[in-house]
This record gives structure tokens, sequence and C-alpha cells, in this order.
């Protein structure tokens, strides 16, 4: 469902605290996209990452009224996503897809041996990147791959900017570690 | 020579450096290399992408939030405005307190008649210790052993009353409490042969 609604996400927290269960329709058609990715980069395939990123919306919209208006609801939903996933990974190691680039990768055009090695390369930097400690990971993910700003992903992270940044120089510096054993 | 600390390199590497640590930048093969590497692991790491799902998935994907909507409970509508909760809370905390405190110090309303009963002496200074403090019998015998006792002897008991003390026990304390002190006090008195 496109997402063409004007309001604002603050406007359809409180439509939806209001009792209007379509303006939560609207905010999971606008997230829904980001919220599947994030937690796709903790468990690293579809099934885990579909089951998380749909319990951070149910749990989003549980906790709806609590939500604190000072903090933006973005933040505030990143934040219960990371939760989900940190509490997935703490009781199960999530099982990595198969390497399935080569057919795609080959019919775009790019050839056998190329895809196979840009394939491996990936392979190597999700294994090393699910080696990192908990709180290194998250920033790296939140920093890399979703460019949030740090002081954000410190919001999110229940943290400070500058422990953000302490904490992605070290998860590139043990991203590399690993990526060079 | 100072190299560059952890966060100001993870700055340089994302290009946002301030001018002072970018001169030392340009002059540290150290930093540099670091800033180097540091780039390098976020390029391999850019490259790793997550798989589209098919435009039906997210058809499929709002309905399954739907369903665990279902299962779970709705949200509490509040008519309370946001925060209101925690006043309530603390507002709570201190009535508690306030309970607390009345209902666990001493009570000078039930105790006092026995023990003065027990001396011998008659409980009127209990039952009739009038509200006003002027006339109240028993405050005047308070007054009286106090009469003679000058400044500069309390101060040195350690007894000297702080500003507006006096004025406080005079004025603040319940007839039943004033008639307990000089109860206390009498019986000192008695026990120091007075």
């Amino acid at each position: 469902m496109p997402d063409t609604d004007p309001r604002a996400d603050e406007e359809l927290v409180r439509a939806c605290v209001a009792g209007d269960r379509g303006a939560f329709d609207r905010l999971v058609a606008r997230h829904q996209r980001q919220i599947y990715r994030l937690c796709y980069r903790f468990v690293g395939n579809h099934e885990d990452a579909t089951e998380l990123a749909q319990d951070a919306f149910v749990r989003a919209y549980r906790a709806l009224p609590k939500f604190e208006r000072t903090a933006k609801f973005t933040t505030w939903l990143h934040r219960i996503s990371v939760n989900v996933c940190l509490n997935r990974l703490a009781l199960k190691r999530p099982q990595h897809e198969p390497l399935r680039g080569i057919e795609t990768a080959t019919a775009a055009g790019e050839g056998a041996e190329s895809a196979l090695l840009r394939e491996e390369r990936a392979r190597r930097v999700r294994a090393a990147i699910a080696r990192l400690p908990t709180k290194q990971r998250a920033t790296l993910i939140l920093r890399a791959y979703h460019e949030l700003p740090h002081e954000e992903i410190a919001g999110i992270l229940d943290s400070s900017a500058g422990a953000v940044k302490a904490n992605f120089f070290h998860a590139l510096a043990n991203l590399k570690k690993l990526l060079d054993e | 020579m100072i190299h560059l600390t952890d966060v100001q390199l993870t700055d340089a590497a994302e290009g946002r450096l301030d001018p002072e640590a970018s001169a030392h930048l340009a002059d540290c093969a150290v930093c540099t290399k670091s800033v180097d590497e540091m780039r390098a692991v976020l390029d391999s790491v850019a490259s790793v992408s997550v798989p589209e799902p098919s435009p039906l998935f997210w058809e499929h994907f709002g309905m399954g939030v739907n369903a665990g909507i279902v299962q779970a409970p709705e949200p509490v509508r509040s008519w309370l405005p946001p925060g209101a909760l925690a006043w309530l809370g603390a507002a709570a905390v201190l009535l508690l307190s306030v309970i607390g405190y009345y209902a666990t110090r001493p009570s000078f309303e039930a105790a006092p008649a026995a023990p003065a009963a027990a001396l011998g002496e008659p409980p009127a200074l209990l039952d009739a210790a009038p509200d006003d403090v002027e006339a109240d019998e028993a405050w005047a015998l308070m007054r009286s052993l106090a009469v003679d006792l000058h400044y500069d002897d309390a101060r040195d008991a350690g007894v000297l009353p702080g500003p507006g003390s006096v004025e406080r026990a005079a004025t603040e304390l319940s007839e039943a409490e004033r008639a307990e002190l000089v109860r206390l006090i009498q019986d000192e008195l008695k026990r120091m042969g007075a």
C-alpha cells in the first residue's frame, strides 16, 4: 500500500492513540521497508527479518500511548526494532542466507566469476559484522547502512554522540581485523 | 606527537574533521593510515546490500502486523495528557510519605495519662490543658523554669534554640503535645530530686 498520507508521523500517532487504527497502517506502510532492512542487517535472512520487523511494529502499537512526543517517532521505532533484534540474537544465532547472487548477477550481465567473488566478499563481511559485540554492531548498522546522525543513534542506543563515534571507530577496527584473518 | 582520538578519526573518515585536527592529519602518516583503513572497511561494508523482497511481500507484511495486533491487547487510551501519569505517581508517593509519617510518629493523644497517674499526679495538666498558650497552666510551668535561665548559660550548655524555634514550639504544638512535653520535664525534675 503506497503511503500517500500527508500527515506527519506524530500526527498519525495522535490519531492512532485517539482510536484511528487506519493511522497505524499508514505508519507501517511508511516505515516497513526501513525497519525490515534494519532487522535483515541484524539477522541476515528474510524469514527472521520479516518476523522481527512485524514484531517491532506490534510492540510499537502496544506502546504508542507511552510514546514521549519529545522524541522523533522514527528514533523511537528504531529503538524498539534494535531491542527486538538484540533480544532475538541473545536467544538464537540466526542462519544467514546462502549465496544466491550468481543467477541474478549473471542475468544482469555480470560475469559468473566476478559475481561469485562479490558474493563471497559480501558473505565474509556479513559474517564479520555478525561477530562484532552487539553495541558495535548496532552502531555500525545504524550509521553505515541507515546513515542516521550520531545524535539520533545515541538516542536509539541510550548513549552519547561521543560514545557512538568511539563505538563506530572500534567496530571498523574490529571488522578490519576479522576481515584480515 | 599526539595523534587523533577515536572520535576525531571517525570524523575524519566521514569527512567532517575540524580545521585544527585536519592540519594534524595532513602531516601525520599514522593517522592518515588509520583513516584510510577505516574508509576501506566502510567501502566493504557498504557493498553488502539487502535483497529487495517482491512488491507483494509488502502487502502481506502489513497484514502480518495487523494479525499480531489483533492478538495483542488494544493500547490503553488515556484521557490524561502525556506525562500526567508521572506527576500523579510523584503525588501519590508524597501522599504516602505524609500518611506514613503521621501513622508512625509517637502519639501524644493516647499515651500520656498513664505514667502521670502511676506517679500519683493528677492528670489535670493533660485533660484540662487549654488551647490558649498564655492561659496554659502547663506552659506556665515551662516559662517559670526558664525564667532564671541566662542566655549565656543556655548557650554554654548547648541548649540554645534556633531562631524562631520557641515561637514555633509555642504556636505549633497542640495542647496535648505541650502537656506531654511538660509531663516529661516534670518526670525528669522528680527524678533529679528538684
